[in-house]
């Protein structure tokens, strides 16, 4: 229980700061906190236009002084570390685990074992599509459940999308606080988990607790969950693997462009630029 | 009568003009998103063709890919974007070198992306053009991968008859902007010819993984 409270502590402390920095600078004019006002203010539209039909996300390519997207990265070095210790897991441990998994499981099956814990996730994109005032995809997120975990044999096919054509609309907590206006914050590389800000390791946590295959042997030990989630990830990397190798080759510090890229997904779901 | 006559005439022009004034304004006969579509599967065909698959075929192939690639995409605005501000005041000669190194790098790039799709399903959503711009357009693309929707889209601009790609964006991540930012940072170290040099090991490295 004592996760929940220290989560939500954090979570709390987290939401109130923006809104105790704009106060601030309402008040004095010049910006006291002015580093963190402007980290803070990343995360709201920056690029607002109105609306889709006549607004190009890419117009700022047209200026000859185009304003350089930055992104808060102190820890800078912490997060190479990191970056290079994920390189070496997924070239030395991931990758050879999921192609030895490929080798003996079929692609179709590995799809439904993704469709399986895609399907299991449904409560995130449910819960946050509401919180975001979604109700027609939170509707949507409803039905392709039952569809899914009746028809679909426990969400193992998606019969919802294949056969309905009823697609899902990915939200998480992180989105959700980025469109009540929570900032990034900064960048963080996480050993393991990869690429994520501030607020993104709190949306994180957040649907931690909406996914069910966390509440596997909740009693005290966690080994269930810990190898499912295990598993998720082997048969996950065997669905992509090629893709990060890619990447790699057509950028030149790789480090760099995953946390840009990571940073521009991010605004584009928020945005909902899909 | 005569006053008849001259409004017909003025109505004849009128239609005349009202039938080719819009192709020549748009430029473009088809739909953008006709023309991506039509250069995505035109890919997609060559990579699931069989008789191309053979190792021994793999020049054949890729001149292919190559080939649909280039009749869509514009280069040299992708290169003037990658670049911004530091285009202009870089020669003829030079921005020439660059653009080549450039569409090279970018080839790899976007037929490596798409190739690892190609087992997937393309669903083309839909167009959009820009405001006061009509020859703008942004094609909305997804491909379907472990249960994920991957949004894969294109900003396209009018050049004569065709709508040319002038960036790629692949899951919010614009191709151009990431050019922009990686090459501004090496700029700032290197300088131009070590630019250059790097776009130039790039490729190579890439080409021989290719062979292996």
């Amino acid at each position: 229980m004592s996760y929940f409270s220290v989560y939500f502590l954090v979570l709390f402390l987290t939401l109130s700061l923006p809104g105790l920095v704009e106060a601030a600078d309402e008040g004095s004019g010049k910006n006291v906190a002015g580093a963190v006002s402007t980290v803070a203010g990343q995360g709201v539209l920056e690029d607002k236009g109105g609306d889709e039909t006549e607004y190009f996300e890419d117009d700022w390519l047209e200026e000859e002084e185009y304003p350089v997207v930055q992104v808060a990265d102190p820890l800078e070095p912490v997060n190479r570390i990191f970056f290079h210790f994920n390189d070496k897991l997924y070239f030395w441990v991931l990758k050879p685990l999921a192609r030895t998994y490929s080798f003996v499981t079929p692609k179709p099956a590995r799809k439904c074992v993704g469709n399986f814990f895609y399907n299991l996730k449904t409560p995130i994109r449910l819960v946050n599509n509401l919180l975001q005032g979604k109700f027609a995809a939170g509707g949507v997120e409803l039905t392709r459940f039952m569809v899914n975990t009746t028809v679909g044999l426990a969400g193992l096919w998606d019969p919802a999308r294949n056969w309905l054509n009823i697609s899902a609309n990915e939200e998480d907590f992180g989105q959700t606080l980025g469109k009540y206006g929570i900032g990034e914050g900064f960048y963080i590389c996480w050993p393991v988990l990869g690429p994520s800000n501030l607020r993104d390791t709190l949306g994180a946590g957040g649907d931690y607790f909406l996914d069910p295959v966390s509440y596997l042997g909740f009693n005290g030990q966690n080994d269930e969950a810990l190898a499912l989630k295990g598993g998720e990830t082997i048969n996950k990397t065997s669905l992509s693997l090629g893709d990060y190798e890619n990447f790699k080759n057509a950028t030149f510090d790789p480090y760099g462009a995953l946390r840009d890229a990571y940073f521009h997904k991010r605004r584009a779901q928020i945005r909902d630029d899909e | 009568m005569k006053l008849m006559m001259k409004m017909k005439k003025i109505l004849g022009v009128l239609a005349i003009v009202c039938l080719v004034l819009p192709p020549l304004v748009f430029g473009a006969s088809a739909a953008p998103i006709e023309q991506v579509r039509d250069t995505v599967e035109g890919i997609l065909a060559v990579m699931r063709d069989e008789a191309l698959s053979d190792p021994a075929q793999k020049d054949e192939r890729r001149t292919k890919l190559m080939a649909l690639v280039d009749d869509r995409f514009d280069f040299m605005e992708m290169a003037k974007r990658s670049l911004g501000r530091n285009w202009k005041v870089r020669t003829k000669e030079e921005r020439a070198v660059f653009q080549d190194l450039f569409a090279d790098l970018l080839k790899n790039t976007y037929v490596g992306r798409i190739e690892a799709y190609s087992d997937e399903k393309i669903e083309y959503s839909k167009e959009i053009f820009g405001r006061n711009k009509s020859d703008r357009a942004k094609v909305y693309t997804k491909i379907l991968k472990n249960g994920h929707e991957i949004p894969i889209n294109y900003s396209l601009m009018v050049k004569g008859n065709e709508w040319l790609v002038y960036d790629v964006v692949i899951e919010g991540v614009s191709l151009v902007r990431n050019y922009r930012t990686e090459f501004g940072r090496i700029l700032n170290k290197e300088k131009f010819p070590g630019l250059l040099s790097r776009i130039q090991e790039k490729i190579q490295i890439n080409e021989e993984k290719r062979e292996k």
